[in-house]
């Protein structure tokens, strides 16, 4: 289909896909451009080395919106997660294993400690509890606090009745989750070292903060909200990597009527008269549109694809103030065996869910000191995944993959120490050697290494100084402030231009909130029926 | 000791069963009443400036009050001190004397190179050039935002946390004044203090500036009396906060107390007898007599 289209979207990620589901369901005609020969974003499948497939960047899902698998219909689409069990981590001579069965994980943690394990209990009804309150923000336009028109506030007046509504205490702790470090949080409740440390390490996934930092509790809250879910727990890998999700999401776009397009890289928005009017594509081919939604990064979007001249400068300067800031790398194995860890050796049920490489608060904590100073992590903090237990499709007969994800790794190094190009191969040494200490056969098993530094994550995803959210999830960047203070509300200052990705509210991670909100708002502000 | 009950009077201030008051160690209660051969109406404990301050105003308002337990003063500058408070409690007819100095901060480098902030803007910002033109062109308007923030986060200091449950009135009230200062900022610097707010000062300060030296020396405010570095989230607030009701900006407000800080106490306790309230030093407070399950209804305890 050619011709004018009533909206074109760039970048042909998850959230783009979304973007373009949600339009066609609508009735418009919409076309979705992504750059790469394949579609998926940071939410991609990858045959990287023969045989072996890779989610090379995310590789777990836990935050997909589950109005959207009903909405659009996913499972139809091949949509399959598999569920993931339990957290291990292990520890010079002993491990720490938490499971989906209650009981079970009631029995380790009484073996470590009895009053832990009873806190356990009362901390997962607080945060289940939380979590349910504070979910309704996941899908809605968050209102601009300086803005007249009190009407966009009204979305969250259900919130402030529900909060009104909360016990004093439970208002006390949603107080302290939104300022709070995640290990003072979670020092509250629990003494064993390596459960605060496991536990708070999902509050410094792709940020560029220690599990000391204020604000990082509430990354916490934010990790929770995908397993309450109760319909659809979705915490596991999709068969096939996540870009079983992406592949899903096209196919069902392209059911809806979508056109979409790889290897149509966009250079340019085309604006005139103070709006868009759609994009050129670098090999000069135009694309018009009566709206232009993007679904990569405010930086690029607005301070690479547009044109100079098209922004009032405080506008242009807030955007150059995003801080993106790169902090995680990306390590995926290609291995002959299973990993044998010391602690608990053989190819029990303990590799069949994340395996934390978080041993104490220290390590985590020294592990960003590294970071804050410009270095790499000697001795990294590293969330790992073998999916070929759960999907032997992965790789062939026998084999496995590796997925590990790896914090932290700055973007802006230390100029003493190189560039990436420099590191990338040591920075990969320092992630096998971490692994050895507690499974010391890695370095027979492995066949082959990819290491993705945040260097090669920008130049491999358009992500911008190679952080996975883009731009950091810390509370500036948060809510009514994302991506920049008085634009959060999907479009920026340039008429008919509007953001889809994760650069938006609620922000990063495999959800496909932003594509969602995006495309249910475009109809309804343009004031254009849907069909 | 007798508590000598007063007709409609609650006693405070005495140790005696039925009544509520304090208990001292080592003697059995503040015991004495007040001037009026009554028991006090109030029993501040502790009597560092906060407890002063509250005391001086109860006293003003009528109250007769107990209040003691002098410690001696660490703190060197009184920035923060509320021009408010100087002002209603008469405390530079008590004696008190501020002095604020023209340079508010001197910052030493290791290179032999020096940082003066002054509290005239415009001259910090000519001293700068010789560092970084690009800084010092940025100064001024950084010094602007900082005043206008702070002034919001003063206007914020003084209001009673509202109870959040169940606003009542006076929290409307309240939350309205704020809504109209906070529109008072204007939409650009109010988005600002919503985005600054719980940033790093590292952050915050880098937005303006390049210069390491520059950048540290006005980030200390961020960090200082906390246990927080530079990089950690809201120590942006903390630099709003130090500058909130003062004449602080980018340089900072010091403000000293001639004599030193005792001195300030000394006037908050002049301030305070004048009023007809009395200090007791040496007495230290071991327990708060309760009766029916409160302090007594017009006594009050050091939450000030
Ligand atoms: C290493 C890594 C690990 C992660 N792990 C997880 C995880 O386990 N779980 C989780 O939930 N989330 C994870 N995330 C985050 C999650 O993957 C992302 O937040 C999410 O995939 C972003 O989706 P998006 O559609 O908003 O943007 P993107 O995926 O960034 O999509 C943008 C698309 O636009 C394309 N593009 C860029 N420029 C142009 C152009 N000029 N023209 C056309 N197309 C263009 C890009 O190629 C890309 O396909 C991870 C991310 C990374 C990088
Ligand atoms: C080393 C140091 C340097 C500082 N520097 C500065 C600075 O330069 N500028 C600045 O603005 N702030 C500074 N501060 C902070 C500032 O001094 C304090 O925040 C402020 O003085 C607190 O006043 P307050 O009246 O609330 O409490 P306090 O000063 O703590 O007063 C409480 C009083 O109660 C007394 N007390 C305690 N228990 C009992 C009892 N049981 N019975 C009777 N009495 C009791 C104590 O002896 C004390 O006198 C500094 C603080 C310190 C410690």
């Amino acid at each position: 289909m050619t011709g004018r289209y009533d909206a074109v979207i760039i970048g042909g990620g998850h959230n783009g896909l979304v973007s373009a589901a949600y339009l066609a369901r609508a009735g418009m005609r919409v076309v979705a451009l992504e750059r790469r020969h394949i579609l998926g974003g940071a939410a991609v499948t990858e045959e990287v080395f023969p045989g072996f497939r890779y989610s090379v960047a995310s590789y777990v899902v836990s935050l997909l919106r589950p109005e959207i698998i009903r909405e659009l219909n996913l499972p139809r689409h091949g949509l399959e997660i598999l569920p993931l069990d339990g957290t291990f981590t292990p520890l010079d001579g002993d491990y720490l294993w938490r499971v989906n069965d209650h009981g079970r994980t009631m029995r380790e943690l009484r073996r470590w400690n009895l009053v832990d394990a009873e806190a356990y209990e009362e901390y997962g009804q607080l945060m289940v509890e939380m979590a349910r309150f504070i979910k309704p923000i996941l899908s809605v336009v968050p209102p601009d606090p300086t803005g007249l028109d009190p009407r966009q506030f009204l979305p969250l007046a259900g919130l402030l009745r529900t909060f009104q509504r909360l016990p004093e205490d439970r208002q006390a702790v949603f107080v302290q989750l939104m300022t709070m470090s995640a290990a003072d949080f979670l020092g509250q409740w629990f003494t064993i070292d390596p459960l605060i440390a496991t536990m708070s390490a999902s509050g410094i996934i792709g940020t560029f903060q220690g599990v000391r930092s204020p604000g990082t509790a509430y990354v916490l809250l934010h990790h929770y909200m995908g397993e309450i879910d109760g319909a659809f727990r979705a915490w596991g890998i999709p068969r096939g990597g996540t870009g079983g999700v992406s592949e899903a999401i096209a196919s069902a776009a392209r059911a809806l009527g979508a056109e979409i397009r790889t290897e149509a890289p966009v250079a340019r928005i085309l604006v005139g008269g103070g709006r868009a009017r759609g994009v050129v594509l670098e090999s000069g081919e135009e694309v018009l549109a009566d709206a232009v939604l993007s679904s990569i990064d405010a930086r690029q979007t607005y301070l690479r694809l547009l044109e100079p001249g098209n922004l009032d400068p405080a506008f242009e300067e807030e955007v150059g103030r995003i801080k993106f800031r790169g902090s995680s790398g990306k390590v995926n194995l290609a291995v002959d065996r299973l990993p044998d860890f010391t602690s608990l050796p053989g190819d029990g049920e303990h590799l069949r869910g994340a395996i934390s490489f978080s041993g104490s608060v220290d390590d985590m904590e020294l592990a960003y000191d590294d970071a804050k100073y410009g270095r790499w992590s000697r001795r990294p903090y590293i969330d790992m995944i073998i999916p070929t237990l759960v999907d032997p499709s992965m790789a062939p007969p026998g084999k496995h993959v590796i997925s590990c994800f790896v914090q932290y790794a700055p973007y802006h190094l230390d100029p003493a120490l190189g560039s990436w190009d420099d590191n990338r191969d040591a920075f990969g040494d320092a992630v096998v050697d971490r692994i050895a200490e507690v499974a010391p056969n890695i370095r027979e098993i492995i066949l082959h290494r990819q290491v993705l530094t945040p260097f090669d994550i920008e130049r491999r995803f358009g992500l911008s100084e190679g952080n996975i959210f883009q731009g950091e999830l810390s509370l500036e960047q948060l809510f009514f402030n994302r991506p920049v203070p008085g634009y959060a509300r999907f479009r920026g200052p340039v008429r008919d231009l509007w953001l889809c990705g994760s650069a938006t509210h609620p922000g990063g991670g495999i959800m496909g909130a932003n594509g969602r909100i995006a495309a249910l708002e475009l109809p309804r502000a343009t004031g254009r029926k849907v069909v | 000791m007798p508590a000598g009950n007063g007709a409609n009077r609650e006693a405070a201030g005495v140790g005696e069963t039925g009544a509520a008051g304090v208990g001292e160690t080592g003697a059995a209660g503040v015991g004495e009443t007040g001037a009026s051969g009554e028991p006090w109406d109030a029993v501040v404990v502790g009597a560092g400036h906060n407890g002063l301050v509250c005391a001086a105003y109860l006293a003003r308002a009528g109250w007769e009050i107990a209040p003691g337990f002098r410690a001696p003063a660490l703190a060197h500058t009184v920035g923060r001190l509320r021009p408010s408070v100087v002002r209603e409690l008469r405390l530079r007819d008590h004696g008190l004397s501020l002095v604020a100095p023209e340079i508010r901060a001197f910052v030493p480098g290791d290179d032999g190179s020096a940082i003066r902030l002054w509290a005239d803007a415009e001259r910090t910002a000519e001293e700068l050039r010789e560092r970084s033109v690009h800084d010092a062109e940025r100064y001024v308007a950084f010094d602007r935002l900082t005043r206008a923030l702070g002034r919001f986060m003063g206007e914020l200091a003084t209001t009673v946390p509202p109870d959040i449950a169940a606003p009542s009135l006076g929290d409307a009230l309240a939350g309205l004044r704020l809504g109209r200062s906070f529109r008072g900022l204007g939409r650009g610097d109010a988005r600002t203090l919503l985005r600054v707010l719980p940033m790093a000062v590292a952050d915050f300060v880098a937005e303006a500036f390049t210069d390491d030296g520059l950048r540290g020396a006005i980030a200390t405010r961020g960090v200082l009396l906390t246990a927080m570095g530079p990089w950690s989230a809201g120590t942006a607030g903390v630099l709003l906060a130090d500058g909130a009701g003062n004449d602080g900006g980018a340089a900072g407000q010091s403000v000293h107390v001639r004599g030193g800080p005792a001195a300030l106490a000394d006037a908050l306790g002049a301030a305070l007898r004048a009023s007809g309230g009395t200090i007791r030093t040496d007495a230290d407070v071991a327990s708060v007599l309760e009766r029916d399950g409160r302090a007594s209804p017009r006594s009050i305890r050091s939450a000030c």
